[in-house]
C-alpha cells in the first residue's frame, strides 16, 4: 500500500494498549465469532475515518496452557494523536463501536495510553521505549504475551521485565510498547533485529511470540461478507488506507 | 439524499415495543437511545435495506409499566431484507450494541399480520394491503392505555374494522398493535401527504394517551463520522427519520 500524500508522523505515545479478558458469559467459540464478524472488522471500518492509523489485534484465547491471568485478546491501536482518540467519541461511529464490546469482556479489561519508559514499570501502566514516530502498520512487528512464573513474585517479575526493557531501549529497535501486570506481560516491538522478544519471553513461564500477519479486509461495511475466521493464537496487522492517505 | 418514493409491502416492517429495565434511570435510557442506538439504526442500516424508521418515546408521567417506554417501526425493502441485513458488517455492528437498557423479557419486535377482523394481544396487524413509502408523507402515532381494560380488545377490533372499512382519504397505511395483557394499544397511520382528522382522534379520546403525535420528519444531524451528539429524545419524542436511502437496492 502506497502513501500518496505526505505521511503523518504517528506519535509513539498515540497508542491505546488493550488487554482484554473474555467474560465467562460468552463461550470461547462465540468470542472468536464475535471477534471475526464484528469487533475486528468494525475497529477498522468504523474508526479509520476518525483517525485510526494502525490496528494490531492478537487472540491468545484458547491457546494450550494459557493462564487465565494473561489476556485473551491484546491489541495496539495507533491514532493520529492522543487528542484524535479523545475526539473520536464525538462521532457516532466510535461511540457505537465502543458499546459493541461491553458484554464480551470482564471489567478488568482495559486500554490505556503509554508513558515514556524511564527505567521502572508500574503494574498495568503501558510504556513506550522509543520516543520517535513510527509506522507500525507497514513495519515488521513482533509481539510477546507471557505469564509470570510461579516461582517469581509479582514485584520481582515486573522488575525483571523493566531491567530487560532498559537493555532493549538502547538496542536499535524502531519502536516498542510494553505493559506488565502482576501476572502477565505484553510486549510489541517494531524492527526487532536482536530478538528482544525472545529476551522478554525468557522471563515468563507460559508465553507466545506471534508475528502479526498483514491482513486486509476484503469487503466494506455494507457488503455481504461473513467476516474473518479467528482461531487461537491468531495475530493480525490490519492493512488499510488511513484517512490522510485517501 | 434520495426523496424518490420507495414503497414497500405492509409486512416489510418490524414493530418494536421497548420497555426500560426496571429500576434503571430513565435519563440514562433516553441518552443511550438518543446518542447511540437511534442514530446508529438510522445511519448503519439504510445501505443494508432499511427504508423507513419511526422511533418514538412515550411520556413517563403516570405511565403504567405495562405501556412501552419506546416504540419503533423499522421498514425494510422487502420482507426478507431484515433477516438478510446481518450479512453485512454494518448491521452486525448495530445488532451487537450491548445495553442493559431494555427489559428483554417483555421488549420485542414482530412482523404484522393482515387484519381480518380479529386481534390477538401482543401481535401487530396491518389494515391495508397496498404498498406505501412510510418515510415520505406523514405518520401519526398513538400509544395509549385503556381507561377500562374490560372488553378492550373487542373495542379495538371494532375500531380497526371500521377504520379498514372506511379509511380516511389520503391514508395509505395503518398498523395496530394491541398490547400484551390489554395493557395498551399502539397505532400508526400513514398519510401520503399531510395528515388530517381521522378515526385515530376518536380512539385517542377513548384511551389514556402516553403519546399521540404527528412524527417530525427529521434528518440525522450528521453522518457516522460527523461531530454530532445525536438526538435529545426527551424533546424529539416522535420522529420519522429521513434516511439517506440508496437510489437502488
Amino acid at each position: 500500500m502506497s502513501t500518496k500524500k505526505k505521511p503523518l508522523a504517528i506519535p509513539p505515545n498515540a497508542v491505546r494498549v488493550w488487554r482484554g479478558y473474555r467474560a465467562s458469559t460468552i463461550s470461547q467459540d462465540d468470542f472468536f465469532t464475535r471477534l471475526g464478524t464484528v469487533f475486528i472488522p468494525s475497529t477498522v471500518e468504523m474508526q479509520i475515518l476518525a483517525g485510526l492509523d494502525t490496528y494490531i489485534p492478537t487472540v491468545p484465547c484458547g491457546m494450550p496452557n494459557k493462564p487465565d491471568t494473561t489476556p485473551d485478546e491484546t491489541a495496539v491501536l495507533f491514532w493520529d494523536s492522543q487528542q484524535t482518540y479523545t475526539d473520536c467519541f464525538k462521532v457516532l461511529a466510535c461511540r457505537t463501536y465502543t458499546l459493541t464490546h461491553a458484554a464480551c469482556y470482564t471489567p478488568q479489561s482495559g486500554a490505556a495510553f503509554p508513558v515514556l519508559f524511564n527505567g521502572t514499570l508500574t503494574a498495568e501502566q503501558p510504556v513506550y521505549l522509543i520516543d520517535k514516530p513510527a509506522d507500525w502498520m507497514h513495519g515488521k512487528v513482533t509481539h510477546v504475551i507471557g505469564g509470570r512464573p510461579a516461582s517469581v513474585q509479582p514485584a520481582g517479575f515486573i522488575a525483571n521485565i523493566a531491567n530487560a526493557l532498559k537493555t532493549i531501549q538502547s538496542s536499535g529497535i524502531e519502536g516498542a510498547v510494553a505493559c506488565a501486570g502482576n501476572d502477565y506481560v505484553v510486549y510489541w516491538v517494531l524492527g526487532d533485529k536482536k530478538n528482544s522478544a525472545g529476551a522478554i519471553a525468557k522471563l515468563c513461564d507460559w508465553n507466545t511470540i506471534p508475528k502479526p500477519k498483514n491482513t486486509k479486509l476484503p469487503k466494506g461495511l455494507w457488503d455481504v461478507w461473513p467476516g474473518m475466521t479467528v482461531k487461537p493464537g491468531n495475530s493480525f496487522n490490519m492493512q488499510f488506507k488511513r484517512r490522510w492517505e485517501k | 439524499m434520495s426523496t424518490r418514493r420507495q414503497p414497500v409491502v405492509p409486512n416489510a416492517v418490524r414493530v418494536w415495543r421497548g420497555f426500560i429495565t426496571p429500576g434503571s434511570d430513565y435519563n440514562a435510557f433516553a441518552t443511550f437511545l438518543g446518542t447511540i442506538f437511534v442514530p446508529g439504526c438510522a445511519l448503519l442500516q439504510p445501505n443494508a435495506g432499511l427504508r423507513a424508521y419511526v422511533p418514538s418515546m412515550t411520556s413517563q408521567k403516570n405511565k403504567p409499566a405495562t405501556v412501552p417506554d419506546q416504540t419503533a417501526l423499522m421498514w425494510w425493502a422487502n420482507p426478507k431484507a431484515h433477516d438478510e441485513a446481518p450479512q453485512t458488517p454494518a448491521v452486525r455492528i448495530y445488532q451487537a450494541l450491548h445495553s442493559d437498557a431494555y427489559n428483554m423479557k417483555v421488549s420485542r419486535s414482530d412482523v404484522p399480520l393482515p387484519f381480518d377482523g380479529t386481534l390477538t394481544a401482543d401481535q401487530s396487524y396491518y389494515l391495508f394491503d397496498n404498498e406505501a413509502d412510510w418515510m415520505l408523507g406523514t405518520v401519526r402515532h398513538l400509544v395509549g392505555a385503556p381507561k377500562s381494560p374490560a372488553n378492550f380488545l373487542q373495542t379495538l377490533q371494532t375500531w380497526a374494522a371500521a377504520y379498514k372499512a372506511k379509511p380516511p382519504k389520503g391514508v395509505d397505511g395503518a398498523l395496530v398493535l394491541p398490547g400484551a395483557g390489554n395493557g395498551y394499544v399502539a397505532v400508526w397511520e400513514h398519510w401520503a401527504g399531510k395528515a388530517k382528522a381521522s378515526p385515530l382522534d376518536d380512539l385517542a379520546k377513548s384511551v389514556t394517551p402516553y403519546l399521540f403525535a404527528t412524527a417530525d420528519n427529521i434528518k440525522p444531524g450528521g453522518g457516522l463520522w460527523s461531530k454530532w451528539p445525536g438526538w435529545d429524545l426527551t424533546k424529539n419524542t416522535c420522529m420519522n427519520v429521513q434516511l439517506d436511502r440508496p437510489q437502488k437496492k
